[in-house]
């Protein structure tokens, strides 16, 4: 088993993860500015595309309402930086909290009835819908003319003058979400999270309290995801409805995570790490003479993936043998 | 026979179920039906296709709330907790048609069963254990949706020993084994038993019941209609009625 494994086999294992960390880390050096934004953005949506996974992949639960808890982190930090001077440092505690227990919520409501599989993913898509409509429409969070945030220029409050910064910062998070999912998955939460998702059926008659998982898969992924939007808004100093409550993001995060592979660890990077500079360098292209083609590649890719290799780009590179779908020791018979 | 004895001298039963119906629409699936279990022994539950067995393991396990009735294991009531807190209170159970995770491997799956008693480390070990004692040690690394149908049914016993339980309820795990693995189940049922492990068991084969099981109760259309050792069943007329024309080793 795994503790036989020799040390060498281990570096073998993790020799792709580390050889991309260390191009991650030296990337910068040799980029544009216009190139370290559109870098910028990737690993955003890669820590966003690995906190969904927790829920869509490890748990098989379809959330659609994510953008609730981007705009729960983002709103939670500016509003506390705006009227109470809170370093957004803290904030993003804050408004990881709140997400986590919006999510939660929703978890506990959608699931202790045992409603069928997609009811869970309309419940969700409805509460994005309502959440965007109030954060729209509420003065006090801006309505649809968002919020400024005042610059205050210095690093304890979030702010940097570099975008490098920015970049070491978002790429620290998504490793951190990478090392834990890859914890998670083989600790006891990840493994009944993957025995809720594979059968919850079987989960339970084995002692598996799946309501209780559910909504645990649900507080971490939400937490996650508030920090991306605490990180987005002080990134873009500027927090409006369309985009950190419209379900525009979620959409993205999805496709993105189902073309890498959902369930695994490194699906949900490698599916980012593709698409948004393919669909920025479109969007630069041909966004003058078509713009939107890159939702229309994006939609092709999709189609193309659930067609000709589901379980994304993660199944089809373990099938040519280079990756592993899974860190786990486990053979195909 | 080990039975556990409560202050009074008074024999109490393991499992006792009393006057469970279970309704599915206009279908009384299980009707009034009462049965006891002592600790240590192996009772067998059959009868027709449509009796009502597997409904029975389903409001004993809290997978199907019963309409009417109160069970009690181990000296608490059961009915009306659900399936979980159930497993967690050592009653464990099988399914007919087998539910297996197909992504997780045999070794993961057994993992996850022993996880609610014990840590990670030691829940590794149990399921190492069990793989072996279920015959499958050789494929603890294969995933559970690529494994054959004989070898699944054996891992459905297996996710049930690995949660540690005092009782456990089989339902049809020896159908479609070769006689070979039939022996073996039976034998692993019997070790089980020694080790303090108490049965209640659906099968249709009727060898295996009559010599595995000290008592046999027999469900006809939802209703219990004989009950007693292995002997005094079979000797009975109305299971003989029931009986006729079916097979009485449908294998
Ligand atoms: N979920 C359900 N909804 C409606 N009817 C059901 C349901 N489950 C079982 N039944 C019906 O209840 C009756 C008893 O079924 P059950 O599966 O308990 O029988 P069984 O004794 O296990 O039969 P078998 O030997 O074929 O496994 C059957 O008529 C069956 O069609
Ligand atoms: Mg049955």
């Amino acid at each position: 088993m795994e503790a036989a494994n020799p040390p060498a086999r281990d570096i073998r294992r993790h020799l792709p993860g580390l050889l991309l960390l260390l191009a991650a880390v030296v990337a910068p050096w040799f980029m544009s500015g216009n190139w370290i934004n559109i870098l910028i953005l990737s690993l955003l949506f890669v820590f966003l595309c690995v906190a969904w996974n927790i829920v869509g992949g490890l748990t098989g639960e379809f959330c659609i309402g994510h953008s609730l808890f981007l705009a729960a982190g983002a709103y939670t930090s500016t509003l506390l930086y705006i009227h109470l001077g809170v370093s957004p440092w803290i904030g993003m505690f804050a408004g990881g909290a709140i997400a986590a227990a919006i999510g939660m919520f929703i978890a506990w409501l959608s699931f202790r009835y045992a409603l069928p599989h997609l009811s869970f993913a309309l419940v969700t898509i409805a509460l994005a819908m309502l959440g965007y409509l109030a954060i729209s429409s509420i003065d006090f969070l801006g309505a649809s003319r968002g919020l400024t945030l005042p610059v205050r220029g210095s690093a304890w409050y979030y702010h940097f003058r570099s975008d490098l910064a920015f970049y070491y910062i978002i790429l620290a998070h998504a490793v951190a979400a990478v090392l834990l999912t890859m914890w998670l998955y083989r600790s006891k939460a990840g493994l009944y999270f993957r025995t809720i998702r594979d059968n919850e059926r079987a989960a339970l008659a084995i002692g598996v309290p799946s309501l209780r998982y559910k909504m645990l898969a649900m507080a971490i992924s939400a937490f996650m995801t508030a920090l991306a939007g605490v990180f987005y808004a002080q990134f873009l100093l500027y927090v409006e409805p369309k985009t950190f409550a419209g379900l525009t993001i979620v959409i993205e995060i999805i496709l993105f995570t189902v073309v890498g592979g959902t369930g695994t660890v490194w699906g949900p990077v490698l599916g980012p790490l593709l698409l948004v500079p393919l669909g920025e360098v479109l969007r630069a292209e041909l966004g003058g003479t078509a713009p939107g083609l890159h939702l229309f590649v994006y939609g092709l890719l999709l189609i193309a993936v659930i067609r000709f290799m589901p379980g994304g780009l993660m199944a089809a590179l373990s099938k040519l043998g280079a990756l592993r779908v899974r860190p786990s020791s486990a053979k195909e018979a | 026979m080990p039975q556990s004895n409560l202050a009074g001298g008074s024999s109490v039963p393991l499992l006792r179920a009393e006057n469970i119906d279970v309704q599915f629409g206009g279908l009384k699936a299980v009707d009034d039906v009462s049965l006891d279990v002592a600790a240590g022994e192996i009772v067998g539950l059959i009868g027709p296709n449509g009796a009502g067995k597997t409904t029975l393991f389903q409001a004993i396990s809290g997978f199907v709330k019963p309409n009417r009735g109160t069970v009690w294991f181990d000296g608490a009531r059961i009915d009306g907790l659900g399936p979980v807190e159930i497993c967690r209170a050592g009653l464990a159970r099988t399914f007919q048609i087998v539910e297996v995770f197909p992504t997780l491997t045999v070794a993961e799956t057994l993992t996850a069963a022993a996880l609610f008693r014990v840590k990670m480390a030691e829940a590794k070990k149990v399921a190492a254990e069990v793989a072996h004692l279920v015959g499958l040690g050789a494929k603890q690394h294969v995933l559970c949706r690529h494994l054959t149908l004989p070898d699944q049914k054996a891992l459905e016993v297996g996710k049930a020993i690995a949660t540690r339980p005092r009782m456990i309820l089989l339902d049809e795990v020896m159908a479609g084994l070769r006689p070979s693995e039939v022996t073996t189940v039976m034998a692993l049922i019997r070790s089980l038993r020694d080790k303090g492990i108490t049965f209640l068991l659906v099968e249709h084969l009727m060898e295996v019941v009559m010599t595995i099981s000290d008592r046999v109760v027999v469900l006809g259309s939802g209703r219990k209609i004989a009950e007693g050792r292995p002997e005094e069943v079979a000797a009975n007329q109305q299971v003989i009625d029931i009986y006729l024309g079916e097979d009485l080793t449908r294998a």
